[in-house]
């Protein structure tokens, strides 16, 4: 007959096991890490946005390196500044596959460490989750991408991002939910500017984000804040967690 | 007064109760899954699913695609079981706090 506590210690076990099996996380810490180091690098391939005007203040009037950094004193002109959007679009299309490749490499690690299958039921759920926001951000990216309008894919990234990991919210650890909530609260205030711009009753509409001041300098800055800062807040926090007590119990199974 | 003897022994013991419990979060779990997860050797798993199996508490599948595979789930009885060895636990630590 088991006494209390062995009943207390099995449940302890078995609400463990429940938790352990049906917690996928999608994005791992080392992925995180380095996305986020990579973020901070490729905020600054147009100059140090921190020493732009207002860069961190949604952009205020006066900005003088708005649009394209320092492709704007290009002589060039609407040309340079075109291909600078480009760069913009096509240097965080890079940085994002570089993340994800790094997610990948270090999911396949960690199930191989386990003896678990790569494509494990967990990852197909979180790819099912995902791909949806991923898929409207990219087709944002290509419309935008070369335009006058190409920063505004920062945030529509950094919504989309938060929606994404929020899809997961079901079967996600506490901090991944906590990370998208991050993203999303981030991704309104970046967008709000250019919201009130559009939809406000005395706007004229927008014919250029040179009107709102929100050029390369912004939206380097929000995806440094974003996919920079947050990643690497989420990567500490979670390489520094301690395991529960529940979680080791499980070990007691094997 | 609690009757101890409706506590589920195929189920209690460690490891099978580690397998209903991650059988009862899925609909079906691939071996190299639940192998994987309970940290288990395959011949202790194989005996621990088998006895399961004999009891009536688990279903087996076994599929060929690329390679053979096997695929466990609960069975309608085996959920019920759970389901009864998680109250039985619960009357337990309950009457252990009176």
């Amino acid at each position: 007959m088991p006494t209390p506590s062995e009943a207390e210690e099995h449940l302890r076990v078995i609400r463990s096991l429940m938790e352990r099996a049906t917690v996928y996380r999608a994005i791992s810490a080392p992925a995180a890490a380095i996305g986020g180091f990579l973020a901070i690098v490729a905020s600054f391939a147009f100059g140090n946005w921190l020493e732009t005007p207002g860069a961190l203040l949604l952009a205020l009037p006066r900005s003088t390196l708005f649009l394209a950094g320092g492709f704007a004193q290009n002589p060039a002109g609407p040309v340079a500044v075109n291909s600078a959007h480009i760069v913009f679009c096509g240097l965080w299309m890079l940085v994002v596959l570089a993340a994800a490749a790094v997610n990948f490499g270090s999911l396949w690690l960690d199930s191989r460490r386990r003896g678990a299958p790569f494509a494990s039921a967990g990852m197909r759920m979180a790819l099912r989750a995902l791909l949806p926001s991923y898929l409207f951000a990219a087709y944002w990216t290509w419309l935008v991408s070369g335009g006058r309008f190409a920063p505004l894919a920062a945030p529509i990234w950094i919504v989309c991002h938060g929606l994404a990991l929020l899809a997961t919210a079901h079967f996600a650890p506490r901090s991944l939910i906590y990370l998208g909530w991050s993203f999303l609260i981030a991704g309104f205030a970046s967008i709000a500017p250019i919201a009130s711009a559009v939809l406000s009753p005395f706007s004229a509409g927008l014919t250029s984000l040179r009107e709102i001041d929100y050029g390369i300098p912004v939206a380097q800055a929000w995806m440094a804040m974003t996919f920079g800062a947050l990643h690497l807040i989420y990567a500490a926090c979670v390489l520094i967690r301690k395991p529960r007590a529940s979680e080791t119990a499980v070990a007691g199974i094997a | 007064m609690f009757d101890f003897d409706k506590l589920d022994k195929t189920i209690h013991e460690k490891g099978r109760l580690g397998i209903m419990t991650l059988l009862a979060t899925r609909p079906n779990w691939p071996f190299q899954e639940l192998k994987a997860e309970l940290k288990m050797s395959d011949g202790n798993l194989v005996t621990h699913l088998r006895t399961l199996h004999d009891a009536g508490f688990v279903a087996i599948t076994k599929e060929i695609a690329d390679r053979p595979q096997t695929s466990y789930a609960l069975t309608t009885r085996g959920r019920a079981a759970f389901q009864e060895y998680l109250l039985v636990l619960e009357q337990i630590v309950r009457a252990g706090k009176r």
